[in-house]
């Protein structure tokens, strides 16, 4: 074995809890607000790149700029510094994708990430990550864009067998009965603040 | 995607215990 084949990420034993949002399904499904072909499953989520995700991705951009120019595409590891896929979570209280409404209905909830992951001083992206808990007050719904409102909203979404396909749905207030269905063990907290009692913030301060 | 803040690290994260949602095993007579 070479010295290349041994990783120079430190490792801590543990794992990271942060706080993220994510967009529904009309069945209940937690898919990621951005990379809506992603459906979050019990146990144990796995990142990978979604090149082909309907998603805009500041990487494929630069990778077509720089097939154009003739000049080499940008390295690309997954859960790299310059790498922006994996599953995010925050640590210092806020949940970007609730805040900022990309989604109309986003749901709340606790992660915990472990694996490779890159910790930055408001929170973490992760190589895997488990839910730990929903939260089923809606403290962003005051930031919802009109954008989608009575539109159909498509997704790219793969199959268990990998067949992808492209589904068509009108987004709306989340189904909590389709949610529980959907992740029987995971608990929902009516508040964060009840959330966090349960699972608190990883302090990612003294991590890094 | 969002912003993760300043001084992003790379971190690799061994869990200690258990997944925190697995479901509970039954229990099997001895």
């Amino acid at each position: 074995m070479t010295g290349a084949e041994f990783s120079d990420r430190p490792l801590v034993a543990g794992s990271v809890i942060g706080l993220r949002a994510f967009a529904t399904l009309p069945d209940g499904t937690l898919v990621s607000p951005v990379f809506r072909s992603y459906q979050w499953t019990e146990g144990e989520n796995v990142a990978s790149c979604e090149p082909d995700s309907l998603a805009p991705s500041a990487f494929r951009l630069a990778a077509t700029f720089a097939r154009i120019l003739g000049i080499a595409a940008p390295e690309h590891e997954l859960l790299a510094l310059r790498c922006g896929c994996g599953f995010y979570g925050y640590t210092d209280g806020s949940n970007d994708m609730m805040r900022t409404g990309f989604w109309m209905y986003p749901v709340a909830g606790l992660i915990e990430g472990y694996g490779r992951c890159v910790v930055g001083s408001r929170g973490f992206r992760a190589e895997k990550a488990r839910l730990v808990a929903l939260i089923a007050d809606q403290p962003g719904a005051q930031y919802r864009p009109r954008l989608y409102e009575g539109r159909a909203v498509l997704t790219l979404v793969r199959t268990p067998n990998g067949v992808r396909q492209i589904n068509a749905f009108t987004p709306g207030p989340p189904d909590w009965s389709a949610i529980r269905s959907r992740y029987p063990d995971v608990p929902v907290y009516p508040t964060t603040t009840a959330a966090l009692a349960a699972h608190p913030f990883t302090s990612t301060e003294e991590i890094r | 995607m969002g912003n993760i803040g300043d001084d992003p690290r790379e971190i690799e994260f061994e869990p200690l215990t258990q997944p925190t949602t697995a479901p509970v095993p039954e229990e099997v007579p001895a």
